[in-house]
């Protein structure tokens, strides 16, 4: 496990509405830098999702806002297997401090889940 | 007499309000005797000391050549790279005014309809232009060379006259080589280029553009090494200990107030952070238009001007494709109206400000956040600050404070 997830340390994590799991391996966010977050969607049995369309949203509930820019998820491919419910989130950027929601829309194996994950810059 | 005594009666509750309403307005901000540890977590990530290295340009592969930078120099200060002579980079981008002008509106061989920026520290914005068209310094180096209100030159021209000069394709050689500088036909004969074969004529561009986008990559080597210089609002940043105890006698108390405002209630520091403070990001704040100009759309059609742009980090000349800026960029409706957040960086000895220069003393960019008008385009992100006329002083003088030596020409 140590050596698919390299260095990075298990940020966030956050529930579906029927009980999937969201995980964010990622390094404290950085303000104003482009970054990525590797994230891990797990299911109910905590057996991993694999082969997910999932879309972000988000922004800063307190400001009315979204997020500056449009990130996308897409599946990963591990050294130890594929399809092991591992997806890379591309093109995060966070532009001011405060408190951040980032929702995932994740669809799959027939079903639409939601995830709420919030955090503070 | 007892209409006397109540129309003096009247005079004292009237000049008691007065000076009521005066003391309400114009009396100082209170301090902390010491900042919070969130205040002095924001404060530290202002200061200069918490600037982190230049951003990597993976898109130059030239961006931290020495020799590139020394080239870049010289073709930023030449006035010969402008159809008469008479407009460098420098023209608007003035050292000694902190690489800006000074001016509301720039001016090259005619007035432009956009305020010349500061180029200190603007390195490390990803977007370039106020309306972000451009995803490089080294891209948008190329633009004005070519644009004719500015330097109105071509590139064919451009790379004749370096090909031809006496200094420049020995520097340039040593950066990128000189066999492009030779070319088959190192023309700015636009009818001998229109003679050539199709194949010929194609090559011959590729060349002219080739060289082209490493003039610009030479100009962002230089310039990406314009830095804002140490200021006293980084001194007293630097004094504040953990305990959020600083010394007092490294930021005058007006500034310091400023700060407070700044980093709270004012919500300056939502956009304004960092050391350079600035977000680089694109904000719609409800800007009047400069007179006898439309409202800009800003962000909108900047993004989609820097899409199409053959010298984008997705373009054939980028030395690189990872690009997650561009890839990654929003086009939709929160981008109408909006422009690049500005360094704040010097802004004191650089008015006017905005991207059309609508306002000429801070003492206005204050009115305007404080009012916080309904936007003419979009949709005003800020909202009104309700703030007195003390505290937008403050906030200009903590502004003041941010201001460090100019650069040396």
């Amino acid at each position: 496990m140590s050596l698919i997830l390299g260095a990075l340390a298990l940020l966030l994590s956050a529930p579906t509405e029927s009980g999937w799991t969201v995980q964010v391996f990622a390094e404290p966010p950085p303000l104003n830098r482009m970054h990525t977050w590797r994230i891990r969607i797990l299911d109910e049995s905590g057996a991993p999702v694999p082969e997910a369309a999932v879309t972000v949203t988000g922004g800063m509930p307190d400001h009315d806002h979204g997020l500056p820019t449009l990130p996308q998820v897409v599946a990963e491919e591990t050294i130890a297997e594929k399809n092991d419910g591992f997806y890379r989130l591309d093109g995060l950027r966070f532009h001011m401090p405060g408190r951040w929601e980032i929702r995932l829309r994740i669809e799959a194996e027939g079903r639409v889940e939601t995830a709420r994950l919030e955090l503070v810059l | 007499m007892k209409a006397r005594t109540v129309t003096l009666a009247t005079l004292a509750a009237l000049a008691g309000a007065a000076a009521l309403a005066l003391y309400w307005q114009w009396h100082p901000t209170p301090l902390p005797e010491r900042w919070s540890p969130r205040q002095v977590a924001l404060i530290r990530s202002l200061s200069l000391d918490a600037l982190p290295p230049l951003p990597p340009r993976p898109d130059n592969r030239v961006a931290d050549s020495e020799a590139a930078a020394a080239l870049g120099q010289r073709l930023f200060f030449d006035p010969r790279l402008s159809a008469d002579g008479t407009v460098s980079c420098a023209t608007c981008h003035q050292p000694a005014r902190y690489f800006s002008d000074g001016i509301r509106l720039a001016r090259g061989l005619a007035e432009g309809s956009r305020h010349t920026p500061s180029l200190l520290g603007a390195a490390y914005s990803p977007w370039f232009y106020w309306d972000g068209r451009k995803d490089s310094q080294w891209a948008q180096a190329l633009a004005p060379l070519e644009a004719a209100h500015e330097q109105g030159l071509d590139r064919a021209s451009i790379v004749a006259l370096i090909g031809g000069d006496w200094v420049y394709p020995e520097l340039y050689g040593e950066v990128f080589g000189e066999e492009d500088l030779r070319g088959p036909f190192n023309t700015r004969s636009a009818a001998l280029l229109a003679s050539l074969s199709t194949a010929l004529a194609a090559a011959e561009q590729q060349r002219i553009d080739r060289v082209f986008s490493n003039i610009g990559k030479a100009l962002a080597a230089y310039q990406r090494r314009l830095l804002p210089e140490r200021s006293s609002f980084d001194d007293y940043a630097g004094s504040i200990k953990d305990d959020g105890s600083g010394d007092p006698a490294l930021l005058e108390r007006e500034a310091r107030a400023g700060l407070k405002l700044f980093i709270g209630s004012a919500q300056c520091v939502n956009c304004h952070n960092g050391p350079l403070l600035s977000n680089f990001e694109f904000h719609n704040t409800g800007l009047p238009p400069a007179p006898g100009q439309l409202p800009s759309l800003g962000r909108y059609d900047g993004i989609r001007e820097a899409r199409q742009d053959p010298f984008n980090c997705l373009g054939s000349f980028s030395d690189d494709n990872g690009c997650a800026e561009l890839r990654f960029a929003r086009d939709d409706d929160p981008t109408v109206g909006a422009h690049k957040t500005p360094s704040l960086r010097n802004a004191a000895a650089t008015a006017p400000y905005m991207h059309a220069g609508q306002f000429a003393s801070l003492t206005e960019v204050m009115a305007h956040y404080n009012a916080a008008p309904t936007a003419l385009v979009g949709h005003n992100e800020a909202k009104p600050l309700g703030l007195r006329r003390r505290q937008l002083r403050e906030l200009a003088a903590f502004v003041e404070s941010l201001t460090g030596p100019a650069p040396a020409p």
